[in-house]
């Protein structure tokens, strides 16, 4: 018998983005979500410039303990020069992140994970075309 | 008087809080006083203040207990959680700023629910759930402060609250 952990989420890569599936609602309860913002912190230190699309497909509510996760997740991803986008946000997550002014943080998205990777494909895209526009810094 | 029709205490660990919780939310459906969209919004409450039951009031002391207690309220129920904490007074945790980590689960229970309040008589923490918008009687005596008090009903799933007058200002505290 193994005592490890059940698996919290999932990461997936597809093309230049890394789709972490949350695997169900419970496992966003005071018992491992700090587990949850450790695993996803672990990963973003191990892929700098990690383009990530976190999937809430699977999950009903979101405590303030979660948001708390995601402030971490979100500070951990700008140090490394990545990007954080949510998809499959139900309308009382997305009232949850509205009510505490924090859907000016995080770009939320209500559609699907395979919808949202082509958005955000298309996004990453348009910023490294601007970023080829911009001036070279003069050393 | 107040039909009490659930009522359990726990230690002050969240293994013991997530049966506890799961308890009561079962109750609820069961009896219909929740409908199936709101399940979501009252277990995220219920969970917002055992949390800050067990952690500020308790301090996390796994041998302090935290008590639920539902009754029937109006047309709709009172949800009262007892700690062994020095209380607090709901009304002043505002919306933190977006740099903040934490001290947001006030802020949830206060839009999701009628009213919320900390009954300094019974030295607890207090919400009231309307399954249609009541206007709710006067505020009983020993009640601390009166910003949300007259809140006339509550937010459902999808319908907007200004939270800007909270928006701007410091936290009082963690919660």
């Amino acid at each position: 018998m193994s005592d490890a952990p059940p698996l919290l989420l999932d990461f997936e890569i597809q093309g230049r983005i890394t789709v972490a599936t949350i695997r169900a609602s419970s496992v966003l309860s005071p018992l491992n979500v700090v587990e949850f913002g450790n695993r996803v912190l672990a990963h973003v230190k191990e892929h700098p410039k990690l383009n990530l699309l976190l999937n809430f497909e699977k999950v009903d509510y979101l405590s303030s303990s979660v948001l708390t996760e995601l402030l971490r997740i979100h500070k951990a991803i700008e140090e490394t020069r990545g990007t954080l986008r949510l998809c499959a946000v139900s309308p009382v997550i997305r009232e949850v992140f509205e009510i505490t002014n924090l859907d000016s943080v995080f770009v939320i998205n209500t559609e699907n994970a395979a919808v949202c990777v082509k958005r955000f494909e298309r996004a990453l895209d348009v910023a490294a075309e601007d970023e080829a526009w911009q001036e070279p810094k003069s050393s | 008087m107040c039909k009490i029709f659930f009522k359990e205490e726990c230690c002050s660990t969240f293994e013991a809080m997530a049966g506890l919780l799961d308890r009561a939310v079962r109750v609820l459906v069961d009896r219909q006083w929740i409908a199936p969209k709101e399940e979501p919004c009252l277990r995220l409450c219920l969970e917002e203040a055992l949390v800050n039951a067990i952690r500020h009031g308790n301090r996390s002391e796994a041998r302090r207990k935290v008590r639920l207690e539902i009754a029937e309220w109006h047309e709709g129920f009172k949800i009262k959680v007892h700690d062994e904490g020095n209380g607090f007074c709901p009304e002043r945790v505002q919306v933190p700023r977006p740099e903040v980590l934490g001290g947001r689960g006030i802020c949830l229970i206060r839009h999701f629910m009628d009213q919320v309040q900390f009954n300094q008589e019974e030295h607890c923490l207090e919400m009231t759930f309307s399954r249609k918008a009541v206007q709710p009687e006067e505020s009983p005596t020993g009640i601390c402060g009166p910003a949300e008090t007259a809140t006339p009903s509550k937010r459902h799933p999808g319908e907007k609250r200004d939270e800007s007058a909270a928006k701007d200002g410091e936290i009082s505290g963690d919660a």
